[in-house]
């Protein structure tokens, strides 16, 4: 890796020696904006802002002009259909009622399947020949469309949240499971061994050396693990339930109302970002040594 | 002099992918205390491996080592090893990379410890990037933390394995000096691989000269150059060519036989 210079952003008297004088008033306060080195981040947040904005005016602007409104619906469609949703009077069971009935389902699958995954990784890891044994046994399990476990599940557990919780544990499991193993087989031996000549104890590495090093695939894991996860939720509800948005997929797609499940893949995107940004944030925390910035690491929304 | 390490018909095969690997056999020598020994060979000898019994990682195939007369076996807190890596750890600090031998040995930081670190830190000019990571230090950076790490449990043996292998010409001329210094203040007993036959004259008191693979001892040649020595010019002296044009003719037969 390159190392890169330490860079202190330059005081605004200076940034302003590099202007040629005659620049004054607004185009001065223009261009120290544009360079000062603090408003990065706020100059990028403003660009993604007029970005959606526009996105947003074009969308409303084609809507009923050159698309039909019941092919893409537009946004004011959508936020009017929203408060009839969401009101707490809906007969069918406000909007939040299937909201926190899929975040429930999700919530309990993912941290189930995580705690388990992270623990069989650090087992298995460590014990050689049962690794290799069960290798392809779990790629050959892992390797199938989840969905095709989903009626099988729903024959065993019923129609209620079990299905759906056991479905969304299986997927963050493996992908977990998967990451963490692959963590902590990736740790170098070379540190293991050095650390032993300079007195560690078995706990001690694996404490200070092994999940140190493990770390950033297990956040890794943890992180690729939240849409896929709420995808397994989705798809249980989507085949049989009575509640949750995959279930209002299902009947808003079956009643052709296309404003409603625009409605329900934008709540969507709000909750995988909201869960990405607070581990994004544990994981810039426990990994500040990174040298990489976290560009280009957002989760990806599985199709 | 007492022995402080002594070699004994080590050798030491590996398994490797259904073939016997044999890297080294009959290795003999002695290393007293406070010496400073540098060992050259062929790539493959045998010399990491070498190095790797000493300090206990894995025990020799045959043969036996004694430190300080006694038959070793394992590790040995006593016996500190510089690899040619620098094996820091990444999410750690200049600072905690040099404490955690000493966490490892549930030592607890009091001023003393603290002090001790600090004036390591120093006297190996890291001093004011205590708190910068290691990807944000250069290569010769690295190789003196790792050297310090060492260091600060105080071990009786320092064994050294091309610690300066990667670097320049100036940051090794450098940090041989530094570490002539330091073995100069401390007196340790130094075991030091080098692939570069000029900086194995320099530092050492003697210089083992090991075969091509499976590695054993071809020579061992004193080094009378006096001390304190000048790692900028010592090549200049009568007395540095002499050995080099020796120690060259044989280790040029031993690399040629290997390519
Ligand atoms: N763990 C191992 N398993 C199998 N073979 C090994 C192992 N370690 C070393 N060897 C073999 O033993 C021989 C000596 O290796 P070693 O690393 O000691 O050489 P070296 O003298 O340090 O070489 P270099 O100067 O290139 O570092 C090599 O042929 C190597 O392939
Ligand atoms: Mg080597």
């Amino acid at each position: 890796m390159a190392k890169t210079d330490e860079v202190k952003s330059a005081p605004p008297e200076e940034l302003d020696l590099l202007l040629p004088p005659e620049v004054t008033g607004l185009r001065l306060l223009w261009w120290r904006v544009k360079n000062a080195e603090e408003l990065r981040w706020v100059r990028v947040a403003a660009l993604r802002v007029l970005f959606g904005v526009i996105m947003i005016v074009l969308w409303e602007a084609v809507s009923g002009r050159l698309i039909d409104h019941r092919t893409i619906s537009s946004p004011s469609l959508l936020v009017a259909s929203f408060f009839e949703i969401a009101d707490p009077a809906n007969p069918d069971g406000s909007l939040w009622v299937h909201f926190f009935y899929t975040v429930e389902n999700t919530f309990w699958g993912y941290i189930l399947g995580a705690l388990a995954g992270i623990l069989f990784g650090f087992l298995l890891a460590e014990i050689e020949v049962v690794a290799l044994v069960i290798e392809p046994f779990i790629m050959a399990f892992n390797g199938v469309p989840r969905i095709a476990y989903a009626p099988l599940f729903i024959a065993w557990f019923g129609i209620e949240r079990q299905p759906k919780i056991i479905l969304v544990m299986t997927i963050v499991f493996f992908l977990t499971f998967v990451s963490t193993f692959a963590g902590i087989r990736g740790v170098s031996r070379d540190l293991i061994n050095v650390s032993r000549v300079l007195g560690g104890s078995k706990l001690a590495i694996l404490r200070k050396i092994v999940i140190p090093s493990a770390s950033p695939w297990i956040f890794n894991g943890l992180k690729i693990s939240i849409p896929f996860g709420m995808v397994g939720a989705i798809v249980g509800e989507y085949i049989i339930a009575d509640k949750g948005l995959g279930y209002l997929l299902q009947r808003y797609n079956n009643e052709y109302y296309t404003t409603g499940l625009i409605l329900i893949i934008f709540l969507l995107m709000f909750l995988v970002i909201m869960v990405n940004q607070v581990l994004n944030w544990a994981e810039g925390r426990a990994l500040r040594w990174r040298p990489t910035s976290r560009m280009g690491q957002e989760t990806v929304i599985p199709g | 002099m007492t022995a402080s390490l002594s070699i004994r018909q080590v050798g030491k095969r590996f398994l490797s992918r259904g073939t016997i690997v044999h890297a080294m056999s009959d290795v003999n020598l002695d290393v007293a205390e406070g010496e400073f020994v540098t060992i050259v060979g062929p790539s493959g000898c045998g010399k990491s491996t070498l190095l790797n019994i000493l300090a206990g990682l894995f025990p020799p195939s045959s043969g036996q080592v004694h430190f300080r007369g006694e038959r070793t076996s394992g590790l040995n807190p006593e016996i500190g090893y510089v690899t040619q890596q620098d094996n820091l750890l990444p999410w750690r600090t200049l600072r905690k990379n040099v404490l955690l031998p000493l966490e490892f040995r549930g030592v607890s930081v009091s001023n003393g410890v603290a002090e001790r670190v600090q004036a390591l830190i120093d006297k190996v000019g890291l001093s004011g990037f205590e708190n910068h990571y290691p990807h944000e230090l250069s290569g010769g950076m690295r190789q003196r933390v790792n050297i310090i790490r060492t260091l600060i449990c105080d071990p009786r043996v320092i064994l050294m394995d091309e610690p300066f292998g990667p670097l320049d010409a100036q940051t090794r001329l450098t940090l041989q000096n530094q570490l002539l210094e330091l073995w100069r203040e401390e007196r340790k007993t130094i075991v030091f691989i080098t692939h570069d036959l000029a900086e194995a004259i320099t530092l050492a008191d003697k210089v083992v000269v090991m075969t091509g693979r499976p590695g054993t001892i071809k020579s061992v040649t004193p080094v009378t150059i006096p001390r304190p020595r000048d790692v900028y010019h010592i090549h200049d002296s009568q007395a540095y060519r002499e050995i080099y044009d020796k120690l060259w003719e044989e280790l040029r037969d031993e690399v040629a036989k290997v390519m």
